[in-house]
């Protein structure tokens, strides 16, 4: 938003939350954030890049810090003004030259409103909708089952023996918090990972990394692989997996502690879940626990219920550099992709292209329909750089050097 | 140039240190707050900051960072973290080598606006964020033709610059406020 200002243009924005901060915002009904969240990527990677987090902050904030920064920037750019809190978008529906009828309504409940607009940016994010898998028996199970996006606090998890199932970054930090809380801890996960620590030799791991992006990948993979080797060990003797990947080829587990609580035997490593019982959980690998409390880290989904399913392309929506829907030159999403390091400079830059591309568009319209004649074709490519596992989750990770590369190229070829 | 690969940001951050900044606020709050650097903030704090305060600007003056192997990029980032430390969006001024710092600042923040006094021949190469407006002030010389090339701006010639550095001379001072309350002021 801060960017579309920038560039000139008057903009309303919709947010069905009443304050800032979406996810972030653990007060919010959809945020998936729990109480002791903090950041997986250090500062430098995390911030707005013209917009700096404090000096005086850690190098991996809490949740609620983050949420203060959104705050601040909110204030020290007059966003406010500009947001409609307690609204939410019914539908955006693509009109004659382009344009987009929009209907709106209070989120809880109340007259409908129908605007036209020039253009629409769709930034709902990624983390707000559980995404359940099928488990089998799940309905005859007599204990308690939530999903990640209603814990809260480990409050929950004391005295119980607590089953939690899915090897994400949620569901590592819930598994420990679960061996430092509950009776019992088993960690179901599809896989072996590969568990990056926070720090390797005394700074933040995904800077020391930056640092060494000059090396060709499979160098650092191995490098990556060998620091693992020589400082954790070979994880298979704590009854872990061996990953099936190379680490770079999925998002990142970054997690010092799961280890560590594995090793003092508090967390129980086993397999895929094969199917649930009245009381017991049977695990693909033969072996069984007996929870009361599951807690299913199983993901988000991304979920674009206001727009018409074909607009975005098939699902998964294909979309060229996860922003530009190739039919719709005036529709862009922006903070779709899930990349090896913080989410926010990525989603400045995508929105800085979209402001130009926006401009371009009223300014040189023959050279913006040169730019975008190539769009359809290239709504196909993936900006990876390792081969990137291709579960349902992964398919809108990006690698942040590749990616931001296209985008610097894009943002050239606009501003030309 | 745009420039959006930043590794050497992301992977060797500039090391904080505790920073001084002096201050003095108006009455009312009504425009962007300024931020003077270049200088110790007891140079501004002597006689301008009050002075902008008594025109109803909230000024605020950055103490530059000591030590031996501290350039551009480390002053830079300190001018960077203060004005995001601000309650709005800030107009930078740089006097001295304050301008450089300055000029730097624009490639990484989107200032309000920005002062460049007797600003330097040799500029960033790194495109200006955002919608920052520019004045140039000045004696008559390389880097004032040098800078208004850059910024594409006309700059403001001083009649005594050499009287720069005399903190007393308020007339450069009056001069950028006149300045600021006909281009970024709040109506």
């Amino acid at each position: 938003m801060k960017n579309l200002l920038e560039h000139g243009f008057a903009v309303d924005c919709y947010d069905r939350e009443t304050g800032i901060g979406g996810a972030w915002n653990i007060r919010h009904e959809r945020s998936p954030v729990y109480s002791s969240t903090h950041l997986i990527s250090s500062k430098p990677m995390t911030q707005f890049p013209d917009f700096p987090l404090p000096d005086h902050w850690p190098d991996y904030p809490h949740h609620s810090q983050l949420l203060a920064y959104f705050e601040r920037y909110a204030e020290h750019f007059g966003l406010r003004e500009h947001i409609w809190f307690g609204t939410e978008v019914v539908s955006a529906d693509p009109i004659e030259n382009d344009r987009w009828r929009v209907r709106v309504r209070p989120a809880h409940g109340g007259t409908e409103r129908e605007l036209s607009y020039a253009a629409v940016v769709v930034a709902n994010g990624h983390n707000s909708q559980p995404r359940t898998p099928a488990l089998p028996g799940i309905e005859d199970f007599r204990g308690t089952v939530i999903h990640a996006g209603s814990y809260k606090d480990a409050a929950v998890l004391r005295g119980k023996k607590v089953l939690v199932v899915g090897g994400g970054n949620t569901g590592c930090d819930i598994a420990v918090e679960a061996a430092q809380q509950a009776a019992a801890c088993w960690h179901s996960t599809r896989r072996g990972y590969w568990y990056a620590p926070k720090y390797v030799f005394g700074r933040p791991a995904d800077q020391v990394n930056d640092g060494a992006q000059w090396l060709p990948l499979r160098l650092r993979q191995w490098a990556f692989h060998r620091v693992l080797r020589l400082t954790v060990g070979d994880l298979t003797r704590f009854g872990l997996r061996k990953p099936d990947h190379k680490v770079y080829e999925t998002h990142p587990i970054v997690n010092s502690q799961l280890v560590y609580y594995v090793g003092h035997g508090a967390i129980t490593p086993v397999h895929d879940v094969k199917r649930f019982n009245a009381r017991t959980v049977e695990f693909e690998d033969g072996t069984e626990a007996e929870p009361d409390l599951v807690v299913l880290a199983t993901g988000y989904a991304p979920r674009f219920e206001f727009l018409d399913p074909g607009i975005l392309g098939a699902n998964p929506p294909r979309l060229w550099l996860h922003m530009f829907a190739p039919r719709h030159p005036t529709l862009a999403v922006a903070g779709l992709v899930q990349p090896d390091s913080g989410q926010f400079p990525l989603v400045h830059w995508q929105t800085q292209a979209i402001a130009r591309w926006l401009t371009l568009r009223n300014t040189n319209p023959e050279r913006a329909a040169q730019i975008w004649a190539g769009a359809a074709d290239r709504a196909e490519w993936r900006w990876t750089k390792a081969k990137v596992s291709a579960t349902e989750r992964h398919w809108f990770e990006v690698s942040h050097v590749t990616y931001l590369k296209a985008v610097e190229s894009l943002l050239k070829e606009l501003t030309a | 140039m745009i420039r959006v690969l930043r590794t050497r940001d992301w992977s060797r951050p500039v090391r904080p240190v505790a920073r001084e900044v002096r201050s003095a606020l108006p009455g009312e709050d009504l425009h962007p707050p300024l931020l003077f650097v270049g200088r110790p903030a007891e140079f501004f704090a002597e006689h301008w900051l009050d002075r902008c305060a008594e025109r109803g600007w909230a000024a605020h003056a950055l103490t530059p960072r000591p030590g031996r192997f501290v350039g551009v990029r480390e002053h830079c980032h300190d001018v960077v973290q203060v004005a995001a430390s601000l309650p709005r969006q800030a107009v930078l001024v740089g006097h001295g080598p304050g301008a450089r710092w300055v000029a730097a600042a624009l490639t990484r923040y989107p200032a309000k606006a920005a002062v460049l006094i007797d600003p330097p021949a040799k500029l960033p190469d790194e495109d200006v964020v955002g919608r920052a407006q520019v004045l140039l002030v000045g004696g008559a010389g390389r880097g004032l033709t040098k800078a208004g090339e850059h910024y594409r701006v006309t700059p403001t010639l001083l009649s005594e610059p050499r009287r720069l550095s005399d903190p007393s001379w308020l007339y450069p001072l009056e001069g950028l406020l006149d300045w600021l309350d006909q281009t970024v002021a709040k109506p």
